[in-house]
């Protein structure tokens, strides 16, 4: 399996506060792998995503995109959004323009594609969201769940290699949520890769391949979910025993 | 705002090009302005009342409601033009009202002036009413981006308007969780949560920035929002219908 994306030993600190959020994350994501994020609240998830795409500069360590280390001016951040897209968990965070159509726009055209590619790249994600009908409306007059799937086209639109989602799923209906992940399946059969945060141990039993499980920026495990639930010594280092079991221990608050 | 948009999302000329519908009604308001005639002005409202309601497939009342608003203001308006008071009585000409040593009076002139002022404001509302009941916002912005408008401007106005919504769907929220814990139950709590509301409000929208702009760099943002154009249908019949209001509009301008 060829790796497409590489995170080597990233150590990162918000500027201005003390505590260091991630701390030698280290993981790798191949061509055509579904992964699940999980980690508590507060565990540096977020953090580690936005390193993906090179939003934030980490203080050590390095990010691979299909083997190569990503650098941080103008061209190689455009080279680099244009294979790993992120989206967020609040779609109203990402929707900025007041027309769908529009708003899909945004990426294909920052990539600098013409007019008429843009159109054919806006068609082609809507049609994949399942958003074409509401392309002529008001970003405003969407729903919940139609202001996700908005939102995703609008990453896909930019058909990266690499989708980062995180939190994408968390305020949808169980409906919608089996909707997005059918969409998910659809790139996973085009050999694109999904890394999806989340607190979901229900989507991660049933649709990831593997678990990645941070703690206080660091990664605990990462493995096949069937073995993650079944070992109890990783179950026990992860915290994820309490879950799983649903009684807090008494020497944790 | 909001309500007119919405009906300008379920016009039936919604996707045709805002530049026809604009150059009709600007032409339409033009011609209000510089043709000296009352009739200029009623035919205006009529074609675009007309055209609102059964071209733009807008409702009847909904126009008719827009319109009277819009016509009792216009008269309230004028009443300064059309009476004046005095304490002697008006001079011969005028018709005039005694109350008590007041004289209110009124002449030919200033009816016919004020005529006219109504009519030519009352078209020229009537054809910006045709404009934002059948033309939603995002469209014309988009026609300001078409000619070229500075593109700080337009995309000042496109992201505004996407946050006002975003920003009443906040304050609704707030406001709900601080009514379910009796934060306007007394005119004191009312007070203090109103206050806490704007400043929570003011809060949220910076965070709200904050994070529209990690997610649009991520989606390669540079200082431009650039976007693709909308589709829009461009109908050359719009042509002739404009040149029939136009011929109208001049004709009633022009008969001595
Ligand atoms: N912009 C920021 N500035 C300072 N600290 C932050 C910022 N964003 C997150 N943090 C801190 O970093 C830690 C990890 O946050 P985050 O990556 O959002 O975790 P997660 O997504 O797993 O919940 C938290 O302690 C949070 O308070
Ligand atoms: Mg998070």
């Amino acid at each position: 399996m060829t790796v497409l994306l590489e995170v080597r030993d990233l150590h990162f600190c918000y500027p201005g506060s003390a505590e260091p959020v991630l701390r030698g994350v280290s993981l790798h994501l191949g061509a055509g792998e579904k992964v699940a994020l999980i980690g508590s609240n507060g565990s540096g998830k977020s953090t580690l995503l936005l390193h993906c795409n090179g939003i934030l500069r980490p203080d050590r360590g390095q990010v691979r995109v299909a083997g190569q280390v990503m650098g941080y001016e103008q061209q190689a951040l455009r080279a680099w959004r244009r294979q790993v897209g992120l989206i967020f968990q609040y779609p109203d965070d990402q929707l900025f323009s007041a027309s769908v159509a529009q708003d899909i726009s945004f990426g294909p055209l920052n990539l600098g594609l013409s007019d008429s590619l843009a159109r054919q790249r806006v068609a082609d994600a809507a049609a994949l969201c399942g958003v074409t009908h509401l392309l002529a409306r008001p970003t405003h007059a969407l729903s919940g769940g139609e202001k996700t799937r908005v939102a995703l086209a609008g990453v896909l639109a930019m058909e990266p290699r690499i989708l980062l989602a995180d939190e994408a799923l968390s305020t949808l209906d169980p409906w919608m949520r089996l909707h997005m992940l059918a969409i998910f399946e659809r790139l996973v059969a085009q050999g694109k890769s999904i890394l999806l945060a989340t607190h979901d141990l229900h989507t991660v039993r049933t649709w990831a391949e593997r678990v990645i499980v941070m703690r206080a920026g660091q990664v605990l495990a990462d493995a096949p979910p069937a073995q993650l639930f079944s070992d109890p010594v990783l179950l026990t280092r992860t915290g994820l025993d309490a879950v799983v079991k649903g009684v807090l221990p008494p020497d944790r608050p | 705002m909001s309500q007119i948009d919405r009906y300008a999302y379920t016009s039936r000329i919604r996707h045709l090009d805002p530049a026809q519908k604009t150059g009709l009604a600007a032409l339409v308001i033009i011609l209000c302005l510089i043709l000296p005639r009352p009739a200029v002005g009623v035919g205006a409202v009529l074609w675009m009342g007309m055209l609102t309601v059964w071209w733009g497939g807008i409702p009847l009342p909904v126009v008719g409601r827009v319109l009277l608003a819009e016509f009792l203001f216009l008269l309230l308006a004028v009443v300064g033009v059309v009476l004046s008071f005095s304490w002697e009585p008006p001079p011969v000409g005028f018709w005039s009202l005694q109350l008590g040593p007041l004289w209110i009076s009124t002449n030919q002139g200033s009816l016919a002036l004020a005529g006219l002022l109504v009519s030519r404001a009352f078209g020229a509302t009537a054809a910006m009413n045709f404009l934002a009941l059948t033309t939603p916002f995002i469209d014309l912005v988009d026609l300001l981006r078409r000619l070229r408008v500075s593109p700080v401007l337009i995309d000042l106005m496109d992201v505004m308007y996407r946050f006002v919504f975003v920003l009443l769907d906040s304050m609704g929220r707030i406001a709900t969780a601080q009514q379910s814990r009796l934060g306007y139950a007394t005119r004191r709590a009312a007070w203090r949560s109103s206050g806490l509301l704007a400043s929570r409000l003011f809060v949220d929208a910076y965070q709200r920035s904050q994070r529209m702009q990690t997610a649009l760099a991520s989606r390669g943002y540079y200082g431009d929002l650039r976007v693709l154009p909308l589709d829009y249908r461009h109908d050359g019949r719009v042509y002739l219908l404009t040149a029939a209001v136009v011929v109208s509009l001049l004709l009633a301008g022009s008969r001595a």
